[in-house]
């Protein structure tokens, strides 16, 4: 039977539509698509729970891992079926892989993307379309407070060793502990050298006798077995000064430092969710590119190594980290 | 197997009675929760207690599974409505403190906080952080919310916003941490420190076991008192 269509009945239809769709949750209604490309780092994993967390009801996540052999045609799929409202890139191989899809232009324009938990992702980031990003490394201000905080003593003078491509990064970092009374004594090492580990030992000995703590870099390069085994390791056990390290375990199978202050993964998330908030409030427009700092980080004190260098510190700000190894 | 049983049985019937107390803590400092949730524990046996760091998580367990009693500033309590306040918080004698806007270098201008990046800690989540945010200064304000009392420093350090917006006493301890030329604005507004709250059960051992915290714990938690309502 064929069925008659009403008009008024019609109009009341598309009324009580309406009338749903304007009582609807603006998420049920609208759905937002925020496309997270990430790597396979179990680290990530606390992002990306952090991110549902804080976007949860109004920003829908779909998430696309990096694994071995995938290629840029996924995201090209994806992009296809959903295109996304934002892109969340999370670690250097997702950066890397978005970076060669959008060097293929099959999308005329690309939406705004928020790169994480990618090392050193300020060399690279601009090379990016529409693209912002929050740095990885933590500023050697917030270490050197947090250090400060906890030994109860005035660090004036913090030494660091970096090769040659980082002077920049060097340069800002001096900047920040500049504001908070610390001078940041850096030397500068060659970006390749056939024995680094010479390179790294002279200019230990140099800081030894310079500043009042240390802060090693996590670079590879300076981190060679032949240096850990030649320069910092006899270094760091004869030296009384407290270092900072980007790494728990070098405060226990390779003791360099007593201080690990390392990314809050979940704190990058909710940073990260801040900005997609942003440019969600800025009609999905990126207004600003500029590189973030990360605010939010995970503190280790080795109070075993302090005690074995014979290090004050103060017991009741212990309360203040996350983990103390005795 | 039926003593077995037996004793599942009998063990049930008197751990179920002080299971069912239960303190959700979530108030924002520098202690890590797990660090005053022990503390917390020596003084409150019987009742399970669970301090959170995200007020979120606070939240979304609260909603989930509520508990007996919830201890949070008077903002997060009066938000969380289906439980009554019956302890506030004094210190120096006032059941409130004072807040502050804090920049470096240039104090902010009340007259032109509107719009300005302000950096909070987050109480109540995105939204009715943002409503009560804007219902104090009566003036819609951009909003930069972190988790940890902590990461106020660098959000202000790095220049992320203008300014952050704290109590009188979280000031004061970032003075004596960060050598940053801090300035402070006051906006005249003060909120209430730490409360507690109970639900409809009315059962009050949770109170009595929150009133018994020591010096040392009260410092903790922003007060040096309480006062039963």
């Amino acid at each position: 039977m064929a069925s008659i269509i009403n008009p008024i009945n019609s109009k009341v239809c598309k009324f009580c539509l309406a009338f749903m769709l304007l009582n609807l949750p603006i998420y049920a209604a609208f759905a937002k698509n925020a496309l997270v490309i990430r790597g396979t780092n179990p680290s990530f994993d606390k992002i990306v729970k952090s991110l549902n967390d804080e976007l949860e009801s109004e920003v829908s996540l779909y998430e696309m891992m990096v694994k071995k052999g995938v290629t840029i045609k996924k995201i090209e799929d994806l992009f296809t079926q959903d295109p996304p409202k934002i892109v969340i890139l999370i670690g250097n191989k997702a950066v890397n892989l978005y970076a060669k899809f959008q060097e293929k232009r099959t999308v005329e324009k690309f939406p705004p993307a928020i790169a994480i938990a990618a090392l050193f992702v300020d060399t690279f980031v601009d090379k990016l379309e529409n693209t912002t990003a929050i740095r990885y490394e933590i500023p050697a201000v917030i270490s050197a407070v947090a250090m400060r905080t906890i030994l109860g003593i005035p660090v004036k003078k913090l030494g660091v060793i970096h090769r040659d491509w980082m002077s920049d990064i060097i340069e800002e970092n001096r900047r920040f502990c500049k504001a908070e009374g610390i001078e940041l004594i850096a030397i500068k090492l060659p970006n390749k050298a056939r024995k680094m580990e010479e390179h790294v030992k002279n200019a230990l000995n140099q800081l030894n006798k310079q500043v009042d703590a240390l802060w090693i870099l996590n670079d590879n390069a300076l981190l060679t077995s032949n240096a850990l085994l030649k320069a910092w390791l006899p270094s760091r056990a004869k030296s009384k000064l407290p270092a900072i390290v980007g790494i728990r375990q070098f405060l226990t199978k390779i003791p360099l430092g007593s201080f690990a202050i390392v990314p809050d993964h979940y704190g990058l998330g909710e940073q990260a969710a801040g900005i997609v908030f942003e440019i969600m409030e800025n009609n999905w427009q990126l207004a600003n590119i500029e590189i973030q700092q990360p605010v939010s980080v995970n503190k280790f004190i080795s109070t075993a190594n302090l005690d074995k260098k014979g290090i004050n510190y103060l017991p009741a700000k212990l309360n203040q980290v996350d983990e103390i190894i005795k | 197997m039926i003593k077995h049983i037996e004793i599942i049985v009998f063990a049930m019937a008197f751990s179920f009675p002080l299971a069912a107390k239960s303190l959700y803590v979530f108030i924002p400092t520098e202690i890590r929760a797990n660090v005053m949730q022990e503390k917390m524990g020596s003084f409150c046996s019987g009742i399970d207690i669970t301090v959170f760091g995200r007020a979120k998580d606070f939240h979304r367990q609260v909603n989930a599974n509520p508990p007996s009693a919830i201890l949070s500033l008077e903002p997060v309590v009066k938000y969380s409505k289906a439980f009554n306040t019956v302890l506030t918080g004094r210190k120096n004698g006032f059941e409130t403190e004072g807040y502050v806007l804090v920049s470096i270098d240039k104090q902010l201008e009340l007259a032109s906080i509107a719009g300005k990046k302000i950096g909070v800690v987050d109480l109540l989540g995105r939204k009715p952080m943002a409503e009560f945010i804007t219902n104090l200064f009566k003036t819609k304000i951009q909003l930069k919310r972190v988790t940890k009392v902590e990461d106020l420093l660098p959000l202000i350090t790095f220049g992320s916003v203008d300014g952050i917006f704290i109590s009188e006493s979280i000031y004061s301890q970032l003075k004596l941490k960060s050598n940053l030329n801090l300035v402070e604005t006051k906006p005249g507004i003060k909120l209430g420190l730490a409360s507690a709250a109970i639900d409809s059960s009315n059962d009050r051992d949770v109170i009595q076991c929150i009133a018994a915290f020591d010096t040392k714990l009260n410092t903790i938690l922003g007060v040096d008192e309480w006062r039963l309502l």
